[in-house]
């Protein structure tokens, strides 16, 4: 087991799924790096075989979701004891980069985070990083054909909300998730 | 109708700014680690819950990490905190951390409870019949509890866990406390009852201890067979405070029906069966015995009672059956607990080596003996090969088994000059050394059958520094394909390291330790069957999916495994109490078994850096044997302290 190999296959989907639970950029790829120093630790406590890229990607995602559980609990915390502090401003990341952005790139940022949420959580999952479907399925655990309609939908959605063509039905959707 | 699509560049592009640095993600994640490790290398806690942290605080932390863990308190964290959810809440609270507590708490308040019993109890009856009445309504009252507790008693006995047993023990405290304090409200309080009660209480739970496999699923260093042999011990010794017991005193001996007659003839031919097989695997005059001893003692009985049918039991028939019971007892006991008692001893092991006069089961019964002898040679035990060496040149002028050679060559009986006079051996050394040019050294297959040739050019200066080299090469592509071949066992492994040895070309141990110890790991198994214990080495890496049962630990295999330790070093994560408990003494171990698992275990205390079990380990591993004395302990205790009766039958005479 490599670490370095590890970190490459997993970094970017393991990200992109945090911050798909809600976690701004740069918590979640705080909460990524401490994930996978805990993964790292404790991989003799895994069941299974760990080399499976299948049990691997379990394991990660409950480790991640046990972090980022943590990380939202102490944030409150934070929060209670310091009224002043602005949670938006821990959300902004990284601020210089996205004002030189193009206006479309950020029309289409923010109707990502519109998308339903497993359309959301798979293309954040896959299109931070160059990552294959079949990872994207293991850290998921669901099957790469799911992935890949979840990816398919997205694109969809996405393309009808740029062009203002959204439906009642994905409306009422995006209002309930 | 065609559907219109973001791109995937698009969508790649607005998302590149929250893209991660590479080199340094990876950085924050190794930085993240040394800090982790750094603190648990000063702090064994600091990664465990705050509820943990409390109980550590008042606990060691090897008890309250189920002893599950080596000497360095890091591990022994990691096992306490690797549990989770509810799993986590049932060890905090029940298991392992309390349970010794929880025994000594429970037996302290079960004497005491046994005194304020006998002093709040009622006037004492003194006629029998209102005696024999108030015993039928006691088991008119509490016959379905007894059913119960039976067939729980039962259940928890097959299912061979001994933990469950050991919380049925505990819970047995309150039964005894149950019975004590009904017999005393119906005014049957008495010295003789009690003992009686206790006695047969303890026998069920002698005999459910003995019928089943307790504890071969899980670690112990005593065998679990003790259990058993503790409650029949409390039987002999509630046995002369039973006599006299009114309502047996008019009762009357009953002939054996056909049915029990039938039922004799049925036990009688399987305990024979039992005895020839046990004969044919082991020759154990004594076990044999035992067997074909309890038919002997069913039998007598029921002679006995056919006999002396009609007659009243009164003292003299009670005493009879109290010596029958001792008679029937005593044996089972000794042989239960002589490997506990007087455990095989390194006199016993180089008896065993010396003596070795017939290979009965033939080269498995050579690699027993080799198992056995290596250690005693490395021991320094000095031992007389003389017989053995006889037996060695029978099989030389005879067969010539390739394995049996192997095993006389590894211990120095054959001589290094008659290695040459060894049918096939230059054909055999030329098939290892020659190759053809440029050829890439392959792995050798069934090294176990061509070590002796290998080992014997070697050990006879017959391989030039260039074939040593080529050698080499084959031996290290043994061991490398190891890790992927499916045929492998552990003895190539050692066989490879040893071999290296012999021909001047050591392995680089460092290299390959990573190696070993992932094959270790894999090879270790903890399941349990067919009077193996777990924790043992698989001797196969695969195993038939079809086979009628799994493959277990073998005994050879883990006495190579230990040895390999020995080179190679104790893997990490490797739980060596899993490996102990294996090898603990046991009466099932026959024959060469008992040497083997003895030579293996001796080795296994002297590897560098192991430490043996505390004794903190051992009451916590042996907590059922633990209850089981507790319980033996109050029924004495609560047949002492109630008072005796004298009684005269109602109808002497």
């Amino acid at each position: 087991l490599d670490l370095t190999k590890l970190i490459d296959a997993y970094r970017g989907p393991l990200i992109g799924l945090i911050a798909s639970w809600g976690a701004p950029w740069a918590e979640a790829t705080e909460i990524a790096e401490e994930s996978f120093a805990e993964a790292w630790l404790r991989r003799e406590s895994c069941r299974g075989d760990i080399e499976n890229p299948v049990v691997f990607g379990r394991w990660l995602r409950g480790v991640a979701l046990n972090q980022y559980r943590n990380s939202v609990r102490s944030r409150r915390r934070r929060e209670r004891r310091v009224a002043n502090l602005e949670p938006a401003a821990l959300a902004e990341f990284p601020s210089a980069e996205t004002e030189t952005q193009g206006e479309d790139l950020q029309a289409l940022r923010q109707a990502i985070d519109r998308l339903p949420s497993k359309q959301r959580q798979a293309v954040l999952v896959h299109y931070l990083e160059e990552t294959s479907v079949s990872e994207v399925a293991a850290l998921l655990g669901v099957s790469a054909k799911t992935v890949e309609g979840r990816l398919y939908q997205a694109r969809r959605a996405l393309r009808r909300m740029l062009d203002g063509k959204l439906g009642a039905p994905q409306i009422a959707r995006m209002l309930c998730l | 109708m065609s559907l219109s699509l973001v791109p995937e560049d698009e969508v790649r592009a607005a998302l590149r700014p929250y893209r991660p640095d590479r080199d340094a993600f990876e950085a924050a994640v190794r930085e993240r680690l040394q800090v982790a490790e750094q603190r648990q290398a000063a702090d064994p806690l600091w990664r465990a819950s705050p509820l943990l942290k409390s109980a550590a605080a008042f606990l060691p932390l090897q008890v309250l990490a189920g002893c599950k863990a080596a000497p360095a308190a890091s591990n022994a964290t990691a096992s306490a905190t690797g549990a989770a959810g509810g799993y986590k809440l049932i060890s905090y609270l029940a298991f392992p951390a309390i349970s010794l507590f929880v025994l000594l708490g429970a037996a302290g308040f079960s004497a005491r409870k046994i005194r304020a019993i006998r002093d709040a109890s009622g006037k004492e009856l003194s006629d029998s019949e209102a005696m024999r009445e108030a015993t039928s309504r006691w088991w008119r009252e509490n016959r379905w509890s007894a059913w119960t507790v039976f067939a729980v008693t039962i259940a928890l006995a097959l299912l061979g866990a001994s933990w469950l047993l050991f919380l049925f023990y505990i819970v047995s405290f309150g039964l005894l406390l149950s019975i004590l304090s009904s017999l005393a409200k119906l005014g049957l309080g008495n010295r003789q009852l009690i003992g009686r009660s206790c006695m047969l209480g303890l026998m069920f739970l002698g005999q459910t201890a003995m019928i089943s496999g307790i504890g071969i699923a899980e670690i112990h260093f005593l065998d679990q067979a003790a259990v058993g042999a503790v409650f029949f011990g409390g039987v002999l010794v509630l046995l002369p405070f039973t006599m006299g017991v009114p309502q047996l005193l008019d009762t009357r001996i009953q002939k054996p029906s056909r049915w029990m007659w039938a039922f004799a003839v049925a036990f009688a031919a399987f305990q024979a069966l039992l005895a020839i097989l046990v004969w044919s695997v082991s020759k154990n005059p004594w076990i044999v015995a035992l067997v074909l001893g309890s038919v002997l003692i069913l039998v007598g009985t029921m002679v006995y009672q056919t006999r002396f049918s009609g007659q009243r039991i009164a003292i003299p028939g009670q005493r009879t059956a109290a010596v029958f019971m001792a008679v029937l007892l005593v044996p089972l006991m000794a042989f239960v607990l002589s490997p506990v008692v007087r455990p095989v001893s390194r006199a016993d092991m180089k008896r065993y080596v010396e003596s070795y006069a017939a290979a009965p089961h033939h080269s498995v019964s050579w690699e027993s003996w080799e198992i056995v002898t290596r250690w005693a040679i490395e021991s320094k035990l000095d031992p007389d090969l003389t017989q053995p060496r006889r037996l060695i040149a029978e099989e030389f002028a005879g067969k010539q088994n390739p394995y049996i050679l192997g095993s006389a060559l590894r211990t120095g009986l054959l001589p290094v000059e008659q290695v040459g006079e060894i049918r096939e051996y230059d054909r055999q050394r030329r098939s290892f050394v020659d190759h053809p040019a440029g050829l890439k050294p392959q792995a050798i297959t069934s090294l176990a059958y061509n070590d002796w040739a290998i080992r014997g050019a070697a050990l006879r200066g017959d391989l030039s520094p260039a074939e040593r080299d080529y050698l080499e090469g084959r031996l290290i592509a043994t061991l490398q394909e190891a890790s992927q071949s499916q045929q492998v066992e552990l003895r190539d492994l050692l066989l490879v390291t040893q071999l290296l040895e012999v021909i001047g070309r050591p392995v680089d141990r460092e290299r390959y330790r990573g190696l070993v110890h992932d094959l270790l790991r894999e090879f270790q198994s903890k399941k349990s069957g067919g009077f193996q214990f777990a924790g043992g080495f698989k001797k196969y890496r695969t195993w038939p999916v079809n086979a009628w049962h799994e493959q277990t630990g073998s005994l050879d295999s883990t006495a190579y495994a230990i040895e390999l330790m020995e080179t190679y070093g104790v893997p990490a994560n490797l739980d060596l109490n899993w490996v102990r408990s294996f090898l603990r003494p046991s009466a099932m171990r026959f024959g060469d078994q008992k040497y083997v698992a003895a030579s293996a275990l001796d080795r296994l205390n002297h590897l560098p850096g192991v430490r043996r079990p505390g004794w903190i380990e051992v009451l916590y591993y042996e907590r059922s044997l633990l209850a089981a004395c507790v319980l033996v302990g109050l029924c004495v205790y609560a047949t002492l302290i109630s008072p005796p009766r004298n009684f005269t039958p109602a109808s002497v005479g």
